[in-house]
Formats: structure tokens, sequence, C-alpha cells
């Protein structure tokens, strides 16, 4: 059995979770599809893919914190053979030290393959089995809407972990529905100004990687990556941005140009168009030409 | 009392040899999150009075460089500094060979990963060998009685405040606050007067079935020229694409 951890947040089931039920479909050979859900008051919906849902109905799995305890026990009971979880800030915490566990899958099949040294190295790792963390963007979702037997399930919580509140940013920009996003990387972080005017100037808004937003220099709702927002623009214009994985997993634009001085940055792999260069050179000139 | 894992990392900065059985380094450093680790460790000393030890894991190949990451913790503040000495094997060898030494603190901070760690998450597996819950992706600690308060990032600046019970292990993800400043005067001190123990545990080989591989060429597109033609090439390219 392939089992699938529905990550919720909430009541709400994650969209990471369709993605994995896609791929748990695709390497099921004859073998059933299950999908974990913990919490309470959770809307279990779209999960026609799986063969069944066990739903472990308890209040104290609506903190995340506590989904890893709960996920090792019903690994015991039901013994699946691989285990899928999205590889995000709540999944990456369910490795267990009981199963073999791959981190940052990009894909599944025989073996795995994970993406490792900042971006850098694939590896590509066999094993009979074990724990699958799947990065965010690797499979379309697979949304079935379908009624699925659910099994309603306890287990005991071992540990002391209380969740004492969520603490929520405010929003001051959406970023996720912006149609041109101009991304500020370390190697921009000294023209913050000239991208807001570059984001003015192409009806978009500005963007950052986790250095910049982790020094203060722009606000976390404006951090592009994995512990930050996905993006889809059709347009994303990465200045002085490297381009490690968690970063470029929040990279769904339709067009990626990137200036960056390292004409090796990873961000280029996911660029069409790239500038080996200062963008300190490069950006007033583009301003100038924009209004010119 | 605190311990602090701190492992010996590729350099990505310096580059990699990407060979199918092996992905050998040109250098060595402290992995970066570990060393944010040691950064709240010493900051929970200052305000509540935690004595904090720090662990340094490295091969053959690392084992003179972690030193600089050990005397630079005990300059930030850290008690006390040990090595440990691997072989060439997996995290859940390190955590097993380390566990029955790491029952004495009552909390254990590393990185939420290493950079070059994509078999199993060694914070995790170490607190699942002690039995004792786990949190990562924390960037924040204090401390009530017996419970650390800490948050856990959500991401877009999201993050829960969560109550542990100690023993606790804690993979960090970030700071704060900038990280404390060492001068190299210090730094020099503290090399000369400090020892670093050495831990004679027994680390098992491992080896799993991997295979390493270089990603496949990006297929951009790179714009050459002067500055001012790059400029006008671009805009070109982005009006096109907005319109």
């Amino acid at each position: 059995m392939i089992l699938v951890y529905a990550e919720t947040f909430e009541g709400r089931i994650e969209d990471i979770t369709y993605e994995l039920l896609r791929k748990a479909r695709e390497i099921a050979e004859g073998e059933e599809v299950w999908t974990v859900v913990m919490g309470k008051d959770v809307k279990l919906e779209g999960l026609g893919a799986s063969d069944k849902v066990i739903y472990v109905e308890d209040e104290r799995l609506n903190n995340p914190a506590l989904h890893r305890y709960a996920l090792k026990k019903i690994i015991e009971m039901y013994k699946p053979r691989k285990v899928l979880i999205g590889n995000t800030p709540i999944g990456i915490d369910l490795a267990l030290g009981i199963m073999p566990t791959v981190i940052s899958c990009v894909d599944l099949n025989t073996k795995a393959k994970a993406i490792s040294y900042g971006g850098k190295v694939f590896v590509e790792v066999e094993l009979d089995g074990g724990i699958y963390l799947i990065n965010k963007g690797s499979f379309e979702p697979l949304k079935v809407d379908k009624d699925v037997e659910v099994e309603k399930v306890s287990v005991d919580i071992e540990h002391d972990v209380e969740l004492v509140e969520v603490v929520k940013p405010e929003v001051d920009v959406d970023i996720t529905k912006a149609d041109v996003v101009v991304g500020v990387g370390r190697g921009a972080q000294n023209i913050v100004d000239l991208a807001e005017e570059l984001a003015e100037a192409l009806g978009g808004v500005v963007g950052a990687s986790r250095p910049v937003v982790d020094q203060g220099i722009l606000p976390p709702s404006r951090q592009v990556g994995r512990s930050g927002k996905t993006i889809a623009p059709k347009l994303y214009l990465a200045l002085g941005i490297s381009g490690a994985m968690e970063h470029v997993e929040g990279v769904k634009a339709k067009t990626v140009i990137a200036i960056n001085k390292d004409k090796n940055a990873p961000i280029f792999r996911i660029a069409r168009y790239g500038v080996v260069g200062d963008v300190e050179e490069i950006v007033p000139l583009l301003l100038e030409k924009l209004e010119g | 009392m605190i311990g602090v894992i701190v492992r010996a990392v590729p350099d990505l900065v310096e580059g990699l040899e990407i060979e199918e059985e092996e992905v050998k380094p040109y250098k060595y450093i402290a992995n970066e999150l570990d060393e944010y680790a040691v950064e709240h460790a010493v900051n929970l000393k200052e305000k509540y009075g935690e004595t904090v030890e720090v662990i340094g894991i490295a091969n053959e190949d690392a084992y003179d460089e972690i030193d600089e990451a050990l005397y630079t913790a005990i300059a930030k503040g850290a008690d006390k500094a040990y090595k440990l000495l691997i072989p060439r094997t997996t995290g859940y060898k390190v955590a097993e060979a380390l566990s029955e030494f790491l029952k004495k603190y009552d909390m254990i901070l590393t990185g939420t990963l290493a950079v070059d760690e994509f078999y199993g998450v060694f914070g995790a597996t170490i607190a699942d060998l002690l039995n004792v819950p786990y949190v990562g992706g924390v960037k924040g600690i204090e401390l009530e009685g017996d419970y650390a308060v800490v948050k856990k990032e959500l991401g877009g600046g999201a993050y829960l405040v969560l109550k542990v019970k100690k023993p606790a292990v804690f993979g960090i993800v970030s700071l704060e606050k900038p990280p404390k400043y060492v001068p190299f005067s210090k730094l020099r001190s503290v090399m000369q007067s400090a020892e670093i123990e050495e831990l004679d545990l027994d680390v098992e080989e491992d080896v799993i079935n991997v295979r390493f591989v270089e990603p496949p060429k990006p297929e951009v597109e790179f714009i050459e020229g002067s500055p001012e033609e790059v400029a006008e090439k671009l805009v070109e390219i982005i009006k096109g694409l907005i319109r």
C-alpha cells in the first residue's frame, strides 16, 4: 500500500496533497493508495484518487506539530510500503527515524530523484520503500470528487507539544496574484527602491528571496519559495537571485528572466532569458529605456 | 544543559566535483543553519543562564576545518566543544552512535537541514532515537520552566507558537536578530586557550544505493552585449511578454 499524507491546515486540505496523489496513483502497481487525514472538522474533498481514507479525527491534531507522532502510529498499524509527504514547512517535520527517508524529491519511480547541494546535484536513491518528501510543483494535482471509503481511527499521542497560537503576518500586497513579479535577491538588496520602480513601471510587484527577508529588507509577505509564497506571474524578473531550490520551488512563472553576476547560478536553469551582469548597472538602464 | 550539533558540509561557493558515486567538495564549512543553532543556544545562555555544549561532526577531510566553527562557538559563549570523526556513512548511523551521549542534554539544537542532506532528517532522527519531541523550522526559542516555547515557521511570515516539554530536539531554520560578531583577536585567544575534546564513539559505516548526477544544462538564452545593448534587448523582450 502507498500512503499519502494529506497536509491540512485549519480544516482545509492543502493542494500539495493532490500532487502527491497523482504520483501515488502512477507508481501503484496493483497496490492500493490510501490517504491519511488528521485533525477535527477537516473538509474531506477531492480525495477520490485514493482507494481509502484513514481519518484520524482528533481535535489535538489541529496542531500540525503533533502529526509526526500520529503518523508514526499509522505507519506501525498499516505498514505502507511507501509514504508520500509534501516537502513543506509542515511536511519536513514528518521525517521519521522508523523508515528510510528521502528529502527534496522531484520524481519517484523505481528510484527517487532528489535535488541536493543547493540545487547543484541530483541524487538518485534506490530503496525498497520509505518516506519520500516531495517538492511542491513536481506533479500535476489530481483532485477527484468521488466518494471514498473513510475509516476513522484514533491513536495515542505520546508527546507534549501544545499549540499556543497561530501568528499570521499582515499582508500588504498579495504577490501570488500579480502578473509581473520583480524578485530581489541578495545580489540586489542595495537597489530595492529601483526594483520597486521597475515593478511599478511593469504593472507588477516586488518579491524577494529568503535572505533578503531574513535581513528585514523586505517583509515576509514578499517571500517567494518553500517558506514563502508560490507565484504564477506571466513574467518573473529575478534580480541577483542565485536560485536555491528553496526559492525556485515557489516560481511557477510563464517566463523567467534572470540577471545575475554568476553564470553558473542555478536560477538560469529555470530562466528563458538570462543576463550575466551586474543588476546595479542594468536595472537603471532598464528603467530609463522603459520610461523613455 | 543545551547541546548543539554542528556539521561540516561542502562549501557550495567553492564548487563540487560530481562523480557517480561521490560528490567531492573542494572545501568544507560549518552548515549555516547549524551555526544559527549555536546562535540561539548562546542567546539562551545569556538570557536564562543555560550551559551550552557544541558537538562538531566531520569526516576525515573536514576534521580540521570544523575547528574554526567550534572555537567561534566558544568565543560566542559556548562552554565546551567536542568533535566526532565520522566515516562514510548516513545520518542514521551518526545519530545512533551519538544518541547515548546526547542523553545528558535537556535541549538539543541543530540546523533543520544541512546542504548535503537528502537521506533522513538528522535532528528528527535523534529525537526519535531518544523518544523525545522534535520540532523543525524553528526561528525563536524562549524557556518557561520545564518547557520551551518555540516559533515554528509556516512560510510567508506565518508561524506557530508551540509549548514543548523538555527534553526536546529543535531544528533551527533562521535567526530573529543578526548573529554575534566575533573579533579575530578574541577567536585567536580562544584557539590558544580552549580545547576541543574528541569523542571516542564508534560510528558504523553505511552505504546506500545512490547515484549522483549533474542536473541537465539549462536551456536559457543568454543576452549579450554592452549594458546599453542588453537593456535595450531586454526591454523589447519584456514588452513582448506582458503586452
